[in-house]
């Protein structure tokens, strides 16, 4: 468990110290939010095609 | 400042070989999609929707350099599964360590990056990929081209009076300026109509994505005289007209070195005279018709809205288009870099594939935005005998502002 939340660019981030087995490599900021927009893009997709309802998290976790 | 998508790792700067390990870090890195097995990058691969070849897959290759680490095989072993990649760019989004995780781990698939280098690292070692003589002819008219054509090169623009310098510059690239030359001077005729100053280089520099594969330092050099001549040009702004330089600009050369001036593709730069109201489409041009997004542009370069603005801003074009996430693992078939000669059988296949699609929607014409499109679906088309003719947006445009 992490002790303190981190954030890159606007997003949730693993600090780079923790990454000690896969190493992280040069990401920029627009190519950060390519692929959060195309994971949005990705899900939207997923839900348009195959998802007939979207089932909602129960009243007491929200 | 332009957009531009840097993902590098530097672990690939070391070279494979048959009497190189593999280095640790390439090895856990290659690990983790290995230890992936969902096999997304698979399934929306359109190569391996055709040969069911799972080893030029994003895991296969990875897979393959695992085992290469492990001991069970040599680089050389690679040269034929090495053709078996478009470089289109849809398994390393769709790998689930890019996209739901990617910017959340700060480590994401870049399986272009690695096709281009072991295509790189088995030229170099004198085992190229199978297939690569075709690809190294085409790289050497490129290279005879920038040495011997002369005003060739700029031959597409004779009568148009450009001149080589401004704050916009329209580069052209020698696939255009050769093969596609309709591509280029339609949109010079456009940027004229709408009233923008602009010019264009008079010796630019080869860009072609084969010598990035073969001849890394020789392509950057290129990419950096055409940057620095842009730069002597007084270019602010840079308008590209083929989408694979457009990535080149965005994604690949500022791995490298800094540009110094906004890039925009073609598309993205005319829908913004529309908006502004710069060009007006006062003509209805009539025609049943989809649209095919080129990787460049949809998996690689978030450029996919632009030309669907402009068909829609057409009158009478009756259009029925699968939307850009279906298109992920579309491709014409000719691929990023070498794929069309390294393997043009099944380039073709990839095109058929794609033009068939288009006959689902009962289309006349597919439009494209890309001058390597309009190659491969004209050869595919020609081929084939099929129904469904490919035409340029740039074409519909043309005729939508009435401009001859």
């Amino acid at each position: 468990m992490a002790e303190s939340i981190s954030s890159k660019y606007g997003h949730y981030h693993v600090e780079e110290q923790r990454m000690e087995k896969i190493l992280t490599q040069e990401i920029n900021e627009h190519e950060t939010e390519r692929i959060v927009r195309n994971r949005g893009e990705y899900l939207d997709w997923m839900n348009s095609h195959f998802a007939y309802k979207t089932v909602l998290a129960p009243e007491k976790y929200k | 400042m332009s957009k531009q998508f840097i993902s590098k790792k530097s672990i690939y700067d070391a070279p494979l070989g048959d009497d190189k390990a593999v280095v640790p870090e390439l090895r856990r890195d290659c690990y983790a999609v290995f230890a992936c097995r969902h096999k997304f990058c698979r399934d929306v691969c359109p190569v391996f929707i055709e040969e069911r070849d799972e080893s030029g897959s994003s895991y296969g290759f990875h897979a393959a350099i695992l085992g290469m680490a492990e001991g069970n095989g040599v680089l050389s072993e690679m040269a034929d599964t090495s053709q078996l990649c478009l470089e289109c760019g849809a398994c390393q989004l769709r790998c689930p360590n890019t996209l739901y995780t990617g910017d959340f781990y700060g480590q994401t698939t870049t399986t272009i990056d690695l096709v281009r280098k072991i295509r790189r690292d088995l030229i170099a070692q004198g085992t190229p990929p199978t297939n690569w003589d075709d690809v190294a002819r085409y790289i050497a008219e490129d290279l005879d081209r920038e040495k011997n054509a002369g005003d060739a090169i700029c031959r597409w623009a004779e009568d148009l009076n450009l001149p080589t310098s401004g704050e916009t510059m329209l580069f052209v690239d020698y696939f255009n300026a050769f093969q596609t030359t309709d591509v280029p001077r339609n949109a010079a005729k456009i940027l004229k109509h709408a009233g923008v100053g602009f010019g264009t280089l008079g010796k630019p520099f080869p860009t072609l994505g084969e010598l990035y594969e073969s001849d890394q330092e020789l392509w950057l050099a290129f990419g950096k005289k055409n940057v620095e001549s842009l730069q002597a040009a007084g270019a602010k702004t840079v308008i590209i007209t083929n989408p694979h330089d457009y990535v080149f600009f965005a994604n690949e050369y500022p791995k490298y070195f800094e540009i110094p001036f906004e890039v925009v593709y073609i598309t993205d730069y005319i829908w913004s005279l529309y908006e502004q109201g710069k060009i007006q489409f006062e003509n209805e041009v009539n025609l049943k018709a989809t649209y095919h997004d080129p990787c460049t542009l949809n998996k690689q370069t978030l450029s996919w809205e632009a030309p669907r603005n402009l068909i829609a801003a057409i009158s009478g074009i009756s259009f029925q288009a699968d939307d850009h996430v279906t298109q992920w693992d579309y491709c014409c078939g000719n691929g990023l870099n070498s794929f069309k000669r390294l393997l043009p059988d099944v380039s073709y296949k990839v095109g058929l594939k794609r033009l068939s699609l288009a006959e689902e929607v009962e289309a006349e014409k597919l439009i494209v935005a890309c001058p390597h499109c309009l190659d491969q679906f004209t050869e595919v088309q020609t081929k084939s005998g099929s129904s469904i003719e490919p035409v340029h947006i740039l074409d519909l445009v043309m005729q939508a502002a009435g401009i001859d």
